[in-house]
């Protein structure tokens, strides 16, 4: 078994802005992402960071390179195939939470299931077990409305574990937060590597490195 | 398994808006009622005013002067139609019998099934309670005088007819039969409809039977016996096609007697035209409003809960996943609003207070109220196309532009 789980190759994506302008978002980048690390891509703002993350995840098609998760290149796939690679396998943690309003913070951390064929009582079994996990048992019936970013975050966080995945991809997790939310909330994530999850953060924040057991820094759609 | 779960959610969820649902369920609960309203107008025997669309009333002239006991039965054989035969296009014929007794008094009998098969007792007339519905229960005219007699002192006491007191029929006290007065009836106006001086009292044909054949009243006495039938012609009246049907029947049944006693009542279709047509229009409104309305909701929703269906795609859900989600939002939405409108047309024609007769109908389990809801569900066909493309189009990777 090989230790890597998702490797880059020689990854490329561009977009065409306006009428003729193409963007390399991504320049002939490599990346691997290990089983059960904390990796960490930083950047600033344009560099390219989202782009990276919605190729690796199969959300967007790179212009060019490959995508391998367990032998296969998933930028060949379809559709169907890759919303079942990622219920399966994937989870997102995203900056400005994007939480349902209209679910509880339960409810929320259960939607991910609500499709797949895993029974109600487990459904609810594990999401209640993620709850105390991340620390808000208390807050079970709350309405995202009602709770504070850095408590979003943390259901945020248990949303994205709920279907056991073995990766997860997290867009700025802590960029609408403080710095002692950021903190608790980078070692709750570090904190599941441990339970054989891998863990891509992108973030412009170059504090946050010291979480991560591997960091690359993006500048202009390159790793410098 | 899977896709129960994701369905009963989501429609949970939906309710959760509570500002757009609310908005939305009284939107539709107004729509859907003006489409229930304007389709019970087409939803011909049971609205009383479809009536004098549809009925046809041959009365034959006296043909039985009863001199002793002849039963009912026998009289009818005389006929040449029978009690509930069907003629070609008409729904039933119906057989009303009557009694004059006395100076003062006419007793009708009343087929439950058809209360208003003829014009003089149409619900127009009911101002309060219902139509006699067991042989135990009578529907008496406003005119009808209850007299509390004392032959003694040689003085009478007259008091007007109350729903839910009795009713004594007979000729001596040991002899009498009792009913339970179940609805007041005012008389037709005689400058419209022909009609009498008499106090007239409305029984079921049981009753009637029993009154009549039995020994509470001697008719021998009064012995005026006279039938009147009644023939409902079938087909719609949207079509058109009750009209032809009550023409033909007009016609049919001239021959039985001379054109006095035949009187086809209905208005003339040129005159029900004008009606027939603002109200189709209503109906097209009604459900033209739906239609419009849950395909603009559609395209909203579409709008309100494109981030959300943004992060599900991102979180896996499949294309048919995230339709479900919406789909259930539209469908909850326009049926939680069917069925207020529907209650609220129910509560207003239960309520006395609104009702301007007695006339009762159940309007909720009618073939208008299921007419009314496949017409609701239909106009969500395009709002479900909609939601369909537009949720396609969707793209995950929207959640990560920075906003
Ligand atoms: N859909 C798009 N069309 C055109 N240009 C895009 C699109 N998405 C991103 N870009 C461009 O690609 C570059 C990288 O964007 P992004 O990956 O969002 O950067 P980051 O997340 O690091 O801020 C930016 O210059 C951005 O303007
Ligand atoms: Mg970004």
């Amino acid at each position: 078994m090989s230790d890597i789980l998702i490797e880059a190759r020689n990854l490329s994506k561009e977009y065409i802005r306006g009428k003729q302008e193409v963007v390399m978002a991504l320049n002939a980048i490599d990346l691997q992402i290990p089983r059960a690390k904390m990796v960490l891509v930083t950047g600033p703002s344009g560099s390219g960071k989202s782009t990276l993350l919605n190729v690796l995840s199969g959300l967007d098609m790179p212009t060019e390179g490959k995508v391998i998760y367990e032998d296969e290149n998933i930028a060949d796939w379809e559709e169907e195939r890759l919303s079942k690679f990622r219920q399966e396998n994937v989870g997102f943690i995203f900056q400005n939470w994007e939480l349902i309003r209209t679910q509880t913070a339960l409810e929320n951390i259960e939607c991910p299931l609500y499709p797949r064929k895993i029974k109600s009582k487990e459904i609810r079994m594990r999401a209640i077990s993620l709850l105390k996990q991340v620390g808000l048992w208390d807050k079970v019936d709350n309405y995202p409305d009602e709770l504070s970013g850095g408590e979003q975050q943390r259901i945020g966080i248990a949303r994205a574990l709920v279907g056991k995945p073995r990766i997860i991809f997290a867009d700025e997790p802590t960029g609408n937060l403080d710095t002692d939310n950021a903190a608790s909330i980078m070692r709750l994530l570090k904190s599941f590597t441990k339970r054989d999850t891998s863990i891509l953060v992108v973030t412009h924040n170059e504090d946050l490195k010291r979480y991560a057991d591997a960091s690359h820094q993006l500048s202009n759609g390159r790793f410098v | 398994m899977g896709l129960y779960k994701l369905i009963v959610k989501s429609m949970v969820f939906s309710t959760r808006s509570r500002r757009r649902f609310f908005t939305f369920v009284l939107v539709f609960s107004i729509l859907s009622g003006a489409t229930i309203v304007m389709l019970s107008f087409f939803d011909s025997f049971s609205r009383e005013g479809m009536l004098d669309h549809r009925g046809v009333v041959v009365k034959v002239r006296d043909p039985f002067s009863l001199t002793d006991r002849v039963s009912l039965e026998d009289a009818q054989t005389d006929l040449d139609i029978t009690d509930g035969e069907r003629l070609p296009g008409s729904e039933a014929v119906i057989f009303y019998k009557y009694v004059n007794f006395g100076p003062d008094l006419r007793i009708f009998s009343v087929n439950p099934q058809y209360q208003w098969g003829f014009s003089e007792i149409k619900p127009d007339n009911l101002i309060a309670g219902h139509y006699p519905s067991s042989d135990r229960e009578v529907l008496v005219s406003e005119e009808v005088l209850l007299a509390l007699s004392d032959t003694q002192d040689g003085l009478s006491i007259y008091t007007k007819p109350v729903v839910g007191t009795t009713l004594k029929l007979g000729v001596s006290e040991d002899a009498t039969f009792d009913l339970r007065i179940s609805g007041i009836f005012r008389k037709p106006d005689p400058s419209t409809v022909k009609s009498d001086d008499l106090e007239w009292i409305i029984l079921t044909e049981d009753a009637f039977s029993i009154v009549v054949d039995g020994d509470h009243l001697d008719y021998r006495t009064f012995e005026i016996y006279i039938y009147s039938i009644s023939v409902i012609a079938s087909g719609d009246i949207f079509s058109g096609a009750a009209y032809d049907n009550v023409d033909a029947l007009a016609s049919q049944l001239n021959s039985l007697d001379s054109t006095d006693y035949n009187e086809p009542i209905y208005t003339r279709k040129e005159n029900k035209d004008d009606s027939r047509n603002m109200t189709f229009l209503s109906l097209l409104f009604g459900i033209f409003g739906t239609f419009m309305v849950s395909t603009l909701y559609s395209y909203l929703i579409t709008r309100f809960r494109r981030r959300e269906v943004a992060v599900l795609k991102a979180m896996g859900y499949g294309k048919w996943d995230v339709r479900i989600v919406v789909l259930a939002e539209i469908l909850v939405v326009s049926i939680s609003g069917f069925l207020i409108g529907l209650l609220a047309i129910q509560l207003y024609v239960w309520n006395p207070a609104s009702r301007d007769s007695a006339y009762f109908y159940l309007i909720a389990f009618s073939p208008t109220a299921f007419w009314s809801f496949i017409a609701v569900v239909l106009s969500c066909v395009p709002g479900f196309f909609i939601i369909t493309f537009r949720t396609l189009s969707v793209r995950p990777i929207e959640i990560f532009k920075d906003r």
